[in-house]
């Protein structure tokens, strides 16, 4: 806006003949170089002017498009882009450490600094070209003397008080700051005395913070109230004495609290996990999943040898933009803790012990011996993937067993034979079209933190969200509606009318619901189904684990709390919050030690999502892959290969035999799996699919999460998800 | 006489040396490891191509030359002719995937 307005003053002033002046009495510059700069600078332009638009004119612009010309070339934007966004569109780089997509702008490191001319001639000074709508008929020049002459002042100025701790900051090699010094720069100071230091901030056992580095670019701080909706970031002091920290000592109670280590463009804010521990070259990056809450985050699994050092979010504007959860970022070091490497069978004494491969198979086909097929149970757990899934449910078919369950399915969900009465219709990514929100018996804070940012962004920008259940915190006002549906449109008539009139409603169900919560909510729509737009599905089941969405495509029914009595024999694929009663011979394949291996006769040692090829679909129906990005530890094997050699051992060998042919079963039993990384196609909503029930008056409903840090055997087992857990208890 | 019965005899005449040069005699007698040499020959005894036969006997006398002049260790020879089966050699795996399965992921 300054500029600009400097910009206006200059032509009242002098008018655009004397601009070119004015601009050689602000470069100071040497009358040739004035020249040399002023014939490049029309060549440019004319060049631009002539050769790309000849050929674009046939191609009529949109009208919700503009042009413009950096560098010479010509670009297409649409309006109300700003400068950068041009540039970005251009393909040309603007450095910048205070901008960020996803955040607001803030345009105070003023290192994005561009030349902008029209017709009237160039603007006075450089312009933070983040913080600049881009005007019709102006040209953007960022490679001009002037430019790079500005950002080498802000560099000096950021370098004046940052440290020269490169070699033990944690940032070294991925830093910004760094990469920019390469390039802008100055290689001596021309300052003297003593650097600034400042106290560092505790912001709790996963963020580290290093503050003297801080170069006040606000990002997290922008976050923090943006993004995770806690205001616990923010800027004291002025000028050379403004600190960037919690105001008072206190923990930063976000669940997305680890994203601010990602937007830190210097190394003021780094992991408290990793850190000292690798250099960015040094790691491997695999693209891969998450699996620790049912929305299937993408991450980026970086690995050395056969460690996972860290986990990054990888942009997926449909899924989790650039976020992730503290729980998908920081248990990665649960996968080095009581880790299954062997495998054991129950000798005399009834111990486990570590057996061979082929001995431990055999236990199981003896134990399988004359025990029939309805006195057989296979669960899979809660972190299970669809190609361990359909093995195991082949294998289980096979031998004349039906009971095929997977735990964590919730009771809301009658059959699977209609997908869109357990998926989420609108997608995620429909949260943001959404006019009105109502949250029935979930809380999303804990079930899945990076969608509640997602409907906190949708509530920022005015949509009510009612809440019918337990009434949480969810970092957003919400409108608290009562326990349990049915909605009573007396008391709450300000909802209930918005809930009349919009196009599209968001219903997120909570997996627990049971099935009379679920008809209630369906009557809900059933009087209102006129007003939705047409193709629009209001029903999102929010589901809790990884493994849910692709157990119920697969066919997997919901698992009761315990193994009802009389099963014989127990096949557990990472099931380990299910009870198996006494007399039942357990098999456990799976990952970690937890309460199922513990109570298994043969444990079969499987990998963990990082160490093998597998699919997730998530809540919305999307089956993504996971990658393998370091190998299984020990005797470990894959899991659906357990399986397969399993049934050869017990004399009903499944018929694929590499990874290639279990996924082409998995398209055979339902055509999800041929569309990787596709949501599904959004289904109409078709009427009540749920049977009428009671619900109690004084029903109460709430999620089953207790606690977010630790929710599966992997997050269980990590050290960094329980000093969270600790810390945020002594909060 | 034939070249494989001439060369038996050779050994033969070597075991002395052997069993001396390799420590053997804390392990085995001349007796045992005549038995076993001889089950060596014996298997074999479908050969009848004179061809072949003379191949063996030349690569079984390199052998032997090999024995005497200290090339070979000692756990070469307990192993080969002594004990008769390699004890870290595992059993014949079984086909296909099960084989892969045991022996790696």
């Amino acid at each position: 806006m300054e500029s600009s307005r400097a910009l206006a003053r200059l032509w009242r002033l002098t008018g655009p003949t004397g601009l070119t002046q004015a601009r050689a009495m602000l470069l100071g510059r040497p009358c040739w170089s004035q020249q040399q700069t002023q014939q490049q600078h029309n060549s440019f332009s004319s060049s631009s002017s002539s050769v790309p638009e000849e050929s674009d004119e046939e191609k009529k612009m949109p009208d919700h498009m503009m042009s413009t010309i950096v560098n010479g070339k010509e670009v297409w934007v649409p309006k109300g882009s700003s400068v950068m966004q041009a540039c970005d569109a251009a393909g040309v780089d603007i450095p910048r450490f205070c901008y960020h997509p996803k955040l607001s702008v803030a345009g105070n490191c003023r290192m994005c600094l561009v030349d902008l001319e029209n017709e009237r001639g160039m603007s006075p000074k450089p312009v933070a070209s983040c913080a600049m709508p881009l005007a019709p008929g102006t040209t953007i020049l960022t490679d001009t003397d002037r430019v790079k002459k500005a950002r080498e002042g802000v560099m000096e100025f950021l370098l004046l008080n940052h440290p020269l701790d490169c070699p033990i900051c944690d940032q070294g090699g991925e830093c910004d700051l760094q990469d920019q010094a390469m390039h802008y720069g100055s290689d001596r100071g021309r300052f003297v005395g003593q650097k600034r230091t400042v106290v560092d901030k505790n912001l709790g056992p996963l963020v580290k913070t290093v503050m003297t580095r801080c170069i006040h670019c606000t990002r997290c701080v922008r976050y923090a109230k943006e993004v995770a909706g806690v205001e616990d970031l923010g800027v004291t002091g002025r000028g050379g004495a403004s600190e960037i920290g919690t105001y008072v000592n206190k923990l930063m109670e976000s669940e997305l609290s680890g994203n601010v280590i990602d937007l830190c463009p210097v190394g003021a804010l780094t992991s408290k996990p990793y850190a000292f521990t690798a250099r960015q070259w040094e790691l491997k990056p695999t693209e891969s999943v998450d699996v620790s809450d049912a929305l299937g985050c993408n991450i980026r699994v970086d690995s050395r040898g056969t460690e996972v050092l860290r986990i990054l979010p990888r942009n997926n504007e449909e899924v989790n933009e650039d976020w992730i959860s503290d729980k998908a970022r920081f248990q990665y070091d649960g996968l080095q803790r009581q880790r299954l490497n062997v495998p054991m069978a129950k000798g005399a004494g009834s111990v486990l012990k570590p057996v061979k491969w082929e001995e431990a198979l055999t236990a199981v086909a003896e134990a399988a011996e004359g025990v029939s097929g309805e006195d057989m149970a296979a669960y899979g757990g809660k972190l299970a993937d669809c190609e361990s899934l359909i093995a195991l449910k082949d294998l289980a078919n096979r031998l004349g067993c039906e009971t095929v369950q997977c735990e964590d399915v919730g009771q809301g969900v009658p059959d699977a034979d209609l997908r869109s009465t357990y998926l989420f219709n609108p997608t995620l990514s429909g949260v943001d079209a959404a006019d009105v929100i109502l949250m029935v018996g979930t809380n999303p804070r804990v079930e899945a933190p990076v969608l509640n940012a997602r409907i906190r962004k949708a509530q920022l920008e005015g949509v009510p969200i009612g809440m019918l259940g337990e009434d949480v915190d969810l970092t957003y006002p919400t409108t608290h509606l009562g326990g349990a549906p049915p909605l009573s449109a007396k008391k709450n008539a300000d909802f209930s009318l918005a809930l009349d009139q919009a196009r599209r409603p968001l219903v997120l169900v909570g997996a627990n619901c049971d099935p009379a919560v679920m008809a209630e909510v369906e009557e809900l729509f059933e009087k209102r189904r006129e007003t939705i737009e047409d193709g629009w599905n209001p029903i999102s089941v929010l589901h809790q684990s990884a493994s849910t969405v692709g157990a119920l495509d697969l066919g997997y029914g919901a698992a009761p709390k315990a193994v009802p009595e009389g099963k014989k024999l127990v096949f557990l694929l990472g099931a380990d919050e299910i009870d198996v009663p006494e007399g039942a011979f357990v098999v456990y394949i799976g990952h970690h030690g937890d309460k199922g291996a513990c109570r298994a006769d043969v444990v079969l040692p499987a990998a963990a999502f990082t160490e093998k090829h597998a699919t997730y679909v998530n809540t919305e129906g999307r089956p993504q892959h996971a990658r393998r990005a370091i190998a299984p530890p020990g005797e470990a094997r894959d899991d659906w290969k357990i399986l397969r050699a399993l049934s050869e051992v017990m004399g009903h060998a499944l018929p694929y035999d590499d990874l290639r042919g279990v996924r082409s079963r998995l398209c055979e039993v339902s055509p999800t799996f041929e569309r990787i990384d596709e949501a599904p196609q959004k289904a109409t909503y078709l009427g009540p699919k749920h049977k009428k029930g009671k619900v109690g008056a004084k029903t109460v409903l709430r999620t089953t999460i207790e606690n977010f840090y630790q929710t599966d055997v992997i997050s269980r087992a990590s050290l960094a998800m329980a000093k969270a857990t600790q810390a945020r208890a002594n909060q | 006489m034939s070249a494989s019965k001439g060369f038996y005899r050779t050994v033969c005449r070597y075991l002395p040396t052997l069993m001396e040069m390799y420590k053997l005699d804390e392990l085995t007698t001349i007796r045992t490891l005549q038995h076993n040499i001889k089950q060596k020959f014996y298997e074999n005894k479908t050969v009848k191509d004179p061809n072949r036969i003379n191949v063996m006997v030349h690569k079984a006398d390199e052998e032997l030359r090999l024995l005497l002049r200290m090339h070979k260790q000692r756990h070469h020879v307990i192993t080969k002719y002594v004990v008769m089966h390699d004890p870290f050699a595992t059993k014949a795996p079984p086909s296909g995937f099960l084989a892969q399965f045991y022996a790696s992921n």
